[in-house]
């Protein structure tokens, strides 16, 4: 081998090496860490947020799995996997909103690479993060502590996702360096908008805070710094429609409270600072607790009530009944002829021609009914809160994909002894196992463009804008407890409805009288207070067979929009 | 006396009327009752059930044993009789036709087993006729003997496999089918029948050839 060969050679061979240390290298450095909950604390059975912060993250990380282990020894135990793709903020970091069920076992948390390989992997203990019960959530810095059980977290530590709020059971706004970004406005809103309760101290905070998120959801329009009889300086401006001054000192509102979606928000007038400890314990008499908004019990009502589809026992029997008639009819008292035979051929022929016509698809008996139900809410933002509920009548296991806007919640029952209820997600479907006779129930929360408005624009008519695909034929506007009865919504039209006379009381129905809309309202009326201002309600129901997975399933869709409508 | 071949006249239409009617009584059976899903549970052990096709391979095979003792008393014998027990099986295939077609709307997306089934139970009844057939020989057994040991082999055949190997059963064999088997549980399903049938229909043949010489 001549020099320049070996030179060659060795030169490759460093080369090779090198590439492989430096791969070696990057891979141990692959590393992140995990934050789970508010402030590290979670409630099992509710939605929590999860953030990751990496080092060293490597070019091909693509995915995130959560692996939850669920139960024990005696209940049985089952796991919860979400795999998610890796999508980075601006911050660098990573989160996602997913249910927590058990925090006996520590959850595994592996960053994938496009191909599945597993890149890093890291268990989070939650066993000490748990609570019991949903508690205040403060932000920012407080003279004194506002509520028993609170936690503290500073404003990046926010979740950006409004369904990570789940375990908050109020979220008080003190003071804040830089105030919060829009995305965690926005989060908050929509929190607000489902049912939460926001507390804000403003005073000469209220600069630091200032976004127009925040005037949005607001109880006073055009905010200005005054300063008070005692030296306290105190934001007023002129109160909104729906507002409601609770507490006043020297003649000027320090707490004034407005309704925003189905939640409250409470506007203190002077900053976290300025209250002494009889004032805050005032101020915690005044705050309303958050109301979830859950479609569960509705959805599980509805799919119990899900008709069935299957032939009629009637027909099964006139056609039995033709079929033995023919055949007395024809043979019992004859000798055989070839005419007989083309006889009973044609006969027999027809009755199977007649059976295959009958049994069409309204006919057909489903292995699986599912019933999925879609709340929209929209004010200036929208939300919305999705469930399905699954029955498997198939006498073989029926895998089942639900679309689902985000990782899913799964009511779980008390012990996993029969039934699998091990639930996998993957970016956007959720894929489950039913054995016959098996229930399954998920929810999601997610985010939508408030694709209808309304506004009232006189004291008879409305303007109402769709900017949906579809015709939603059932609408009502409901106004301060009065029901008008509006024309079907056609997709993407803007259009000025007359309200006439309000509908009688016992004669207000959305959809058929009883059906299925009706019921997803009265249950959506628990949480958002629809007897009070203006209010679109519209939905529609669909029907539909799917095929897949070895199994037939029936699916109803329930989809309703409640839109709060804003006055001229 | 051997009288002429004919398919279904008034003295042979009992066995098809049986079949008729009870596979009937159990398609309707087979429907389930509930209207809403809350009614599905309680009521899942008739509600789309395989009640009927276990009716329907139950009533093909006794089909198979009344045909094969209606051919012993007309004096049918050699490949002639195993054409005519054959085109009358297939006859009640036809009166099932209509109640097959229904049954689609219990079991949908299972036609190809539908399918399986029907030539299954094909198998079963004419394997039950040539047996009948040749249980009945009037030189060979008493009538009442003949009988009683051609039903004891009926439902020894039905219901001793199902304890151990289901798929050997007319029975057990329906309900694999309808839940879905390899090609090879198939094969076997179909290789027992069609092995018992082929043994037996060459005796049929022999002795049908002995007896006339």
């Amino acid at each position: 081998m001549t020099r320049r060969r070996r030179r060659t050679l060795l030169a490759v061979s460093l080369a090779l090496a090198g590439l492989v240390a430096g791969h070696a290298a990057c891979r141990a450095a692959t590393a992140f860490e995990v934050a789970v909950g508010l402030g590290g604390h979670v409630v099992p059975g509710r939605l929590a947020p999860i953030r990751l912060t990496f080092t060293g993250l490597p070019g091909d990380a693509a995915r995130l799995r959560v692996l939850q282990d669920v139960g024990n020894a005696w209940s049985g135990e089952t796991t919860m996997s979400f795999e998610v793709p890796l999508i980075l903020s601006d911050a660098g970091d990573c989160e996602e909103v997913i249910p927590f069920y058990d925090v006996a076992l520590p959850l595994r948390i592996e960053l994938l690479s496009a191909n599945g390989r597993v890149l890093a992997r890291k268990e989070a203990e939650l066993r000490s993060k748990k609570e019991d019960e949903p508690f205040p959530v403060g932000v920012g810095a407080f003279s004194t502590p506002f509520a028993d059980r609170s936690v503290l977290l500073s404003p990046a530590e926010l979740p950006r996702d409004w369904a990570g709020y789940a375990a908050a059971e109020s979220v008080w706004i003190g003071r804040t360096r830089n105030g919060l970004d829009a995305d965690r406005w926005d989060a908050l809103a929509r929190w607000v908008l489902s049912g939460g309760t926001l507390v804000v101290f403003t005073g000469g905070d209220f600069f630091l805070l200032d976004a127009p998120r925040l005037r949005d959801l607001l109880p006073i329009a055009s905010p200005i710094l005054t300063e008070r009889e005692d030296g306290m300086r105190a934001l007023t401006g002129d109160l909104r429609g729906d507002a409601a001054v609770l507490l006043s000192k020297d003649g000027v509102p320090w707490l004034i409270v407005r309704r925003y979606g189905g939640g409250s928000v409470l506007f203190v007038s002077t900053d976290a600072f300025s209250l002494d400890r009889e004032e805050l314990a005032e101020l915690r008499g005044h705050v309303p607790p958050t109301r979830a908004l859950s479609l569960l019990e509705a959805t599980s009502d509805l799919l119990d009530r899900q008709p069935i589809d299957h032939p009629d026992a009637w027909a099964a029997a006139f056609l039995v009944g033709l079929a033995v008639s023919a055949l007395l009819s024809l043979v019992a008292r004859r000798e055989w002829r070839p005419s007989v035979g083309l006889s009973l051929l044609g006969v027999f022929g027809f009755l199977a021609l007649s059976s295959w016509l009958y049994t069409n698809p309204p006919r057909v008996v489903s292995d699986m009914y599912q019933t999925d139900t879609r709340l929209s809410v929209y004010s200036s933002l929208g939300i919305s809160v999705s469930c399905s509920a699954l029955f498997s009548s198939s006498r073989q296991p029926a895998e089942a994909e639900v679309r689902l806007d985000s990782a899913p919640f799964e009511l779980l029952p008390r012990g996993f002894e029969s039934g699998s209820y091990g639930l996998s997600y993957n970016e956007g479907t959720a894929r489950i196992e039913l054995a016959l006779g098996e229930r399954r129930l998920l929810a999601a929360h997610g985010t939508a463009p408030a694709s209808l408005q309304a506004r009232l624009t006189g004291d008879e008519e409305a303007r109402l804008t769709s900017r949906l695909s579809r015709r939603i034929p059932d609408a009502l506007l409901l106004i301060d407890g009065e029901a008008f009865l509006l024309p079907a919504l056609e997709p993407r039209e803007e259009a000025t409805v007359y309200l006439g006379n309000p509908l009688p009381s016992g004669m207000v129905h959305l959809g058929v009288e009883g059906g299925p809309l009706e019921r997803l309202l009265a249950a959506v009326a628990n949480t958002l207070p629809l007897d009070r201002g203006a209010w679109l309600v519209a939905g529609e129901v669909t029907e539909m067979w799917r095929a897949g997975g070895g199994a037939r399933t029936k699916v109803r869709d329930v989809s309703l929009y409640v839109v709060e409508v804003g006055r001229d | 006396m051997t009288r002429s071949y004919v398919l279904i006249d008034r003295e042979s239409w009992r066995p098809f009327f049986s079949l008729v009617l009870f596979c009937g009584v159990a398609l309707v059976l087979s429907i389930p009752g509930a209207r809403a899903v809350r009614d599905l549970a309680p009521a899942s052990f008739l509600s789309h059930s395989s009640t009927f096709f276990y009716a329907y391979a139950l009533f093909m095979g006794l089909l198979g044993l009344g045909l094969g003792a209606t051919s012993a008393e007309r004096g049918e014998r050699g490949a002639r009789m195993l054409f005519w027990l054959a085109s009358r099986v297939l006859l009640g295939q036809l009166f099932c036709l209509p109640y097959l077609v229904f049954s689609r709307a219990l079991f949908p997306g299972r036609e190809g087993a539908l399918a399986l089934i029907f030539l299954f139970t094909t198998l079963v009844s004419l394997l039950c006729a040539v047996l009948s057939r040749l249980v009945e020989q009037p030189l060979r057994w008493g009538s009442s003997t003949g009988f009683v040991a051609k039903y004891v082999f009926f439902l020894c055949y039905n219901a001793i496999p199902l304890v151990g190997a289901p798929l050997f059963s007319p029975l057990g064999a329906v309900r694999l089918l309808l839940e879905g088997v390899t090609p090879l549980q198939a094969l076997v399903a179909f290789a027992v029948p069609a092995a018992l049938l082929a043994g037996l229909s060459s005796l049929a043949v022999r002795l049908g050839s002995e007896a006339r010489v």
